[in-house]
């Protein structure tokens, strides 16, 4: 089996999605995850550059670009010089995590000590690392 | 032409945002225009490291990345702190883009995430409207999807370790990550080395366990952890070992592509 059919049925078999992770592109086959890497890397690739990588006809590279299009992995744009393909990102998922999970230290940077703190000049974090720093100075020296 | 340069470890509180701070800071000096990026959204830092508070960010890579700007708008001049403006005669511009340190921000990103693809658009943006020489990516630590674009995209890598077994085996994971993506420049620096060491020795091994050149080691300094990030260490300390090993990484950045 040549590398383009290779590469088309590994396309295949991918489940079609919205965009493609970059961990996923590390699980795609090496001359698959070449091309995406390039595509990733400059920002776009036309058909001619595609081909050469591939060492295949524009004609066939053509056909793999659009399948890749077809199942979410690149995105394709029609300027002068001709197709133009680029990177399709996923976007990141959010976490699960509760979404009150920094309040406490919104609050701690907000409360009226805080600011009371801030308005003698340091915010009670610095103010707090400026007294380890004086203990640290109390500290005999090393020999 | 620009260069991309990731600065990433696997671990945490290996330095990175220092290292990447001076790396910039360095840069900037020998007279290239540098942008700086804190892509660690969940655990901003190196704005600290440039002087600023929350204070002092209006526009942050967040609300970027939430639509609500350009990402030129997130950009902040950062060349007249660093070195605090006193003796420090910067030779080019470096311009910060710093997350937010807001923990509503933090919190809703992590909750909702985010488009990629807009964080993509945003370095090629910032490289070519700033023209910039170097954009510096300070990343968050393991391999997340911001980490794993930041490697894909970088001309340059360079990975932190620290001597110490975790920092070991998880890089080694990193350099395969990067490997797959076809990083065409990736270096290691060994950071907090004692001094005990034999360097020589240290770095040779290092470089055959990942077969890739360790590009400085810097040494573990209680001068470094004095300061306590209020400045850029190789500026205001030019002639510490430390300072010299930054100098070192520059070297290598600026060797790419000649």
């Amino acid at each position: 089996m040549g590398i383009l059919k290779r590469l088309q049925q590994e396309i295949d078999e991918r489940e079609k999605h919205e965009g493609v992770t970059l961990a996923e592109l590390l699980d795609l086959s090496p001359p698959l995850r070449r091309l995406m890497n390039r595509v990733t890397r400059y920002g776009e690739l036309t058909v001619a550059q595609a081909a050469e990588m591939l060492e295949e006809t524009p004609e066939n590279t053509a056909k793999m670009l659009n399948k890749l299009v077809d199942n979410g992995f690149l995105l394709r744009e029609q300027r002068a010089e001709g197709w133009v393909y680029q990177v399709h990102l996923a976007r990141k998922r959010g976490t699960s995590l509760p979404a009150d999970l920094w309040t406490p230290l919104a609050e701690q940077i907000e409360s009226p000590e805080a600011e009371a703190s801030d308005s003698e000049g340091a915010p009670p974090a610095l103010d707090t690392f400026r007294h380890i720093g004086e203990i640290q100075r109390e500290k005999p020296q090393d020999p | 032409m620009s260069k991309i340069i990731s600065i990433h470890s696997f671990r945490g509180g290996t330095g990175k945002s220092n290292i990447s701070a001076n790396v910039a800071s360095q840069l900037a000096q020998r007279g290239n225009r540098v942008g700086v990026i804190d892509t660690d959204i969940q655990s901003p830092g190196i704005h600290v490291l440039f002087g600023m508070d929350d204070e002092q960010i209006d526009k942050s890579l967040n609300d970027y990345l939430w639509g609500r700007c350009k990402i030129e708008e997130t950009v902040y001049n950062v060349s007249a702190r660093v070195g605090k403006g006193e003796v420090i005669v910067m030779g080019a511009d470096i311009f910060l883009i710093p997350s937010s340190i807001r923990a509503g921000e933090i919190a809703r990103v992590l909750r909702e995430g985010y488009d990629v693809s807009l964080l993509n658009e945003g370095f090629r943006a910032l490289v070519s409207r700033l023209n910039l020489d170097y954009l510096v990516i300070d990343t968050h630590p393991g391999l997340n999807e911001e980490t794993l674009l930041s490697i894909a995209i970088s001309d340059v890598l360079f990975l932190i370790l620290r001597p110490d077994q975790q920092d070991f085996q998880g890089t080694a994971v990193t350099v395969d990550v990067a490997r797959k993506l076809e990083v065409p420049n990736l270096f290691l620096i060994i950071n907090k080395a004692l001094s005990s060491y034999d360097f020589d020795e240290l770095k040779q091994r290092v470089e055959e366990i990942y077969d890739s050149p360790v590009a400085a080691i810097l040494p573990l300094s209680e001068d470094v952890a004095r300061m306590q990030s209020s400045d850029i260490f190789s500026l205001r300390y030019p002639d510490h070992p430390v300072s010299e090993a930054i100098r070192r990484v520059v070297d290598y950045v600026e060797a790419v592509g000649k």
